[in-house]
């Protein structure tokens, strides 16, 4: 359980919490789940479990813990607050925190196209990424909350297909920048662009049949 | 301002917005002012709103920085942006390139 203790407010040299506190860790807990790969954070969630739910009633008390946390992930994936009785219980037993982070990222839920924001990291540098792929969640998830999953996604969609034009635009001019750049300046090293030269010539007999 | 320096259509929008938009100018909050300010005259879209930044940057018209990663962007941090002096200058000359073309139109009344 190192890895899902909550922070707190340290008061006394005990650890403290506050409902507000719980609920900021639980979302920061959601977020860093989120950059794991699946099957690493499957099988954390399995060693857990079975390390904890040994006894024949821990099992119903898992199942039940089990759609209990799915149904606080749903309520902090859409952006609305936890109730005074979900986030008493989460005080209450430490282990349901693990029940529910981990069911959010098992299945999933509520998560933005992922080949959408895969199409940003292939022209923008991995910081400014972030940040547009950030912009466009927190848009997401407040269009979620009004219009549902699927309006949510049509959107989303549509914003990255609108935003990567540009953006690859960027790119491509900067790929071609550079290598003309650099073809140009060692092009007047070796004397390529002086009077006389060969390319001087070229270009005058191009002006000469133009002409 | 150097000759060649003028702001584009786009540019001067994307920048009048981070100016108004003060300390709470992010990648969305700047789209959303954009959005507002030309409504139905001009689409823009959010990687063309970063593009713009992101050249205006490097021509030192904005400076930006990365702030803290919030769990409500997925645990990502936000790029805020920040108009300079030179930026403000350049605002400004525009801004004066706009306001002579609209007293020319109207002096001959093309302009209500």
């Amino acid at each position: 359980m190192r890895w899902l203790l909550p922070s707190g407010k340290r008061a006394n040299g005990n650890i403290e919490h506050t409902p507000i506190d719980l609920e900021l860790q639980l979302r920061r807990q959601l977020a860093s789940y989120r950059r794991l790969r699946l099957g690493e954070v499957r099988e954390r969630i399995t060693r857990e479990i079975l390390m904890r739910y040994t006894e024949p009633w821990d099992l119903s008390r898992a199942e039940e813990n089990l759609s209990w946390s799915i149904k606080c992930v749903q309520t902090l994936h859409s952006g609305s607050h936890l109730t005074g009785e979900d986030r008493a219980r989460i005080l209450m037993g430490r282990d349901d925190l693990l029940q529910y982070v981990a069911s959010e990222a098992m299945t999933g839920v509520d998560q933005a196209p992922a080949l959408a924001e895969f199409l940003f990291y292939l022209f923008l540098d991995s910081k400014t990424c972030d940040a547009l792929v950030g912009d466009l969640n927190q848009r997401r998830r407040f269009l979620l909350q009004r219009f549902g999953r699927r309006q949510a996604n049509f959107w989303y969609w549509t914003q990255a297909l609108r935003s990567v034009g540009p953006v690859a635009w960027v790119w491509l001019r900067k790929l071609i920048l550079r290598p003309g750049v650099t073809l140009l300046a060692w092009m007047a090293t070796r004397g390529f662009l002086r009077d006389g030269s060969l390319l001087d010539l070229v270009w005058d007999w191009v002006k000469k049949i133009r002409g | 301002m150097p000759k060649g320096d003028y702001l584009g259509d786009v540019e001067q929008l994307i920048l009048t917005a981070v100016l108004l938009l003060g300390e709470n100018a992010y990648g969305m909050t700047v789209h959303e002012k954009v959005e507002e300010l030309a409504e139905g005259i001009r689409d823009v879209s959010l990687g063309s709103v970063y593009t713009t930044l992101d050249r205006l940057e490097t021509k030192g018209y904005i400076k930006s920085w990365f702030a803290d990663p919030t769990p409500e962007r997925g645990g990502r941090a936000k790029k805020y942006f920040k108009v300079t002096a030179t930026g403000d200058l350049a605002v400004k000359n525009s801004l004066r390139v706009a306001g002579n073309l609209i007293a020319g139109l109207r002096e001959i009344g093309g302009v209500a």
